[in-house]
């Protein structure tokens, strides 16, 4: 016990970083389930960071009524980016983003509310682990409820093919758009959890390298799975510190696990785990042979 | 009862006439075959009726109601049920997932219900699943391959898998795009019964074949296409004598 005491006291600021990137992997997998490859998120998490940040500073209002007020801020511009490059396909959805993206760290930077490039700071520092870790545990329980929703069949369909999916009465644009805005909504979330962690916030904290970090969580956790993408999260944001004792070589290490990662899983960690292929084929072959 | 109605349907890409002044009718309980060589315009056809094309001239209405303007979602809403010439499954759920999806339309289920653990949601998904397997072993997948996905099911299994799956959605139309197309004589009989069956239950069927045999056993009528135009319609054995059909088909010579 005093040892897990100690642990935190220790490594609390990294604990909380783990669950803060693990949100920004569910707001992300929201839009890889349904199949499309929006790259905005950093950029939402940006806009509500600065929203929920500027309510606390000039109103000192809580962490939560900022925080979803943040989240509404980005769901809304959500929705307007969202009605245009929804209707977008593949590559052009990622470039667009990636631009709508760039175009909010130039407003970011030059406008003066924002404090332009050097940021926000004195941000009350109101997250704690267990609001980040209560928040995470909702959203879990929403990505696992989800699935048995007809929205959740939804999502899933266009995923596989969105053609087939609208032969069968699912309208692929409509998912597509509620799963932006909803994707924005939890990036949003995630922001200005980050926002009130640090006590300060710039433009460059929600810039495409960002972005790519959020990428590569889901990526190596297994793209379309939300399991999967808290447990990327988790994974690529611990690797940095448990090869802390290799100092000037740990970058390089770091390389090669998720090298290793993607030639030997490409489905994800998760996918290892995955209920698809053969060994769901093996195992009703053996259920039906019980049966006689 | 449901018809279908094509009224001198026509449609251009770019300069080229898929599809011109198609005239036609698909009334509920009948099966209507609709034949011609490849590039005929058969598939286009199925594309316009499902909303995937938008028709350039005429119209498609089922019954009083224009499919030609809506879009394909809506179309499918309307009971509109389809399969692919080239399958179109959903690659990664299983076979019984597959038919669940194709019950969209008809599903009632609370969609928030979910999330607070309502009964009639997990009574809903039971009977879903249950539905699934009935069409399942309607069309002929076998039993062992219910939970496999898609994707590694053998061919025969995934044309039947695309029939059940458009069956699910309890069709008032149903259009069949070369149902047959791999299957061997013994699978091909089988499917015949099967669309006799369908057809039985108040469903307008149109069924797009090569397999002429198939057709002529199947079809109360026969509708035929040539370059995108009609070129005759009737009962099997009025359009098998018809001798623009056997020009079509084997060439000049040997319709004289």
């Amino acid at each position: 016990m005093e040892w897990l005491v100690h642990f935190y006291a220790l490594h609390s600021k990294l604990i909380d970083q783990v669950g803060i990137n693990a949100i920004f992997a569910l707001s992300l997998s929201l839009t890889l389930q349904a199949g499309h490859l929006a790259l905005a998120n950093a950029a939402f998490g940006g806009i509500a960071a600065y929203v929920a940040s500027l309510l606390s500073l000039s109103r000192g209002w809580p962490l939560s009524v900022t925080t979803l007020i943040g989240a509404a801020a980005a769901a809304a511009v959500g929705v307007v980016i969202g009605l245009p490059v929804t209707r977008l396909r593949g590559v052009f959805l990622a470039i667009a983003t990636i631009g709508f993206g760039e175009i909010a760290l130039i407003v970011e930077n030059n406008l003066s509310i924002t404090g332009g490039a050097e940021g926000l700071s004195q941000i009350p520092n109101e997250t704690t682990t267990w609001k980040i870790y209560l928040v995470l545990a909702v959203l879990a329980f929403f990505f696992w409820r989800l699935r048995r929703t007809r929205a959740g069949w939804a999502i899933a369909a266009v995923r596989e093919d969105e053609y087939a999916a609208a032969s069968f009465g699912i309208d692929p644009a409509r998912v597509k758009f509620w799963t932006f805005v909803g994707s924005a909504a939890i990036a949003g979330i995630a922001g200005s959890l980050y926002a009130h962690e640090n006590f300060f916030i710039a433009p460059g904290d929600w810039g495409f390298s960002r972005m790519i970090d959020i990428l590569v969580y889901c990526v190596i956790g297994g793209a379309a799975s939300p399991w999967g993408a808290m447990l990327g999260a988790a994974i690529i944001s611990l690797l940095p510190e448990v090869f802390r004792f290799l100092h000037d070589y740990r970058d390089i290490v770091n390389g090669i696990v998720l090298l290793a990662v993607v030639i030997f899983a490409p489905q994800g960690i998760a996918g290892l785990w995955s209920r698809d292929r053969r060994g769901r084929k093996a195992a009703t072959t053996a259920a039906a042979e019980g049966q006689g | 009862m449901s018809t279908l109605h094509y009224r001198d349907v026509g449609v251009n890409f770019g300069g080229v006439h898929a599809l011109s002044g198609v005239t036609f009718d698909v009334q509920s309980g009948h099966v209507v075959g609709l034949i011609g060589p490849n590039g005929a315009g058969k598939t286009t056809l199925i594309n316009v009726t499902t909303g995937v094309v938008a028709p350039t001239t005429g119209s498609v209405t089922l019954d009083d109601t224009p499919l030609s303007g809506r879009r394909q979602h809506q179309i499918a809403r309307l009971g509109v049920a389809r399969t692919y010439q080239n399958i179109r499954l959903f690659p990664r759920m299983t076979a019984i997932e597959n038919v669940v999806v194709g019950a969209t339309r008809i599903r009632r289920d609370p969609d928030l219900g979910a999330f607070v653990f309502l009964p009639a949601v997990r009574r809903a998904r039971i009977e879903l699943d249950e539905h699934a397997r009935y069409l399942l072993h309607r069309v002929g997948v076998p039993r062992d391959e219910w939970q496999t996905v898609a994707s590694v099911m053998p061919y025969g299994s995934q044309r039947r898998l695309e029939i059940a799956r458009a069956l699910a959605m309890r069709p008032r139309v149903l259009l069949l795009d070369e149902p047959a197309a791999g299957m061997n004589p013994a699978e091909t009989a089988s499917l015949q019964a099967l669309i006799r069956s369908i057809a039985q239950e108040d469903v307008a069927v149109m069924l797009v074949e090569h397999d002429m045999p198939l057709v002529m056993r199947t079809c109360d009528r026969v509708a035929v296409l040539n370059f995108g135009e009609l070129i005759a319609q009737g009962t099997p054995a009025e359009v098998s004598r018809d001798p623009a059909v056997v020009e079509a088909y084997l060439g000049s010579e040997a319709a004289q």
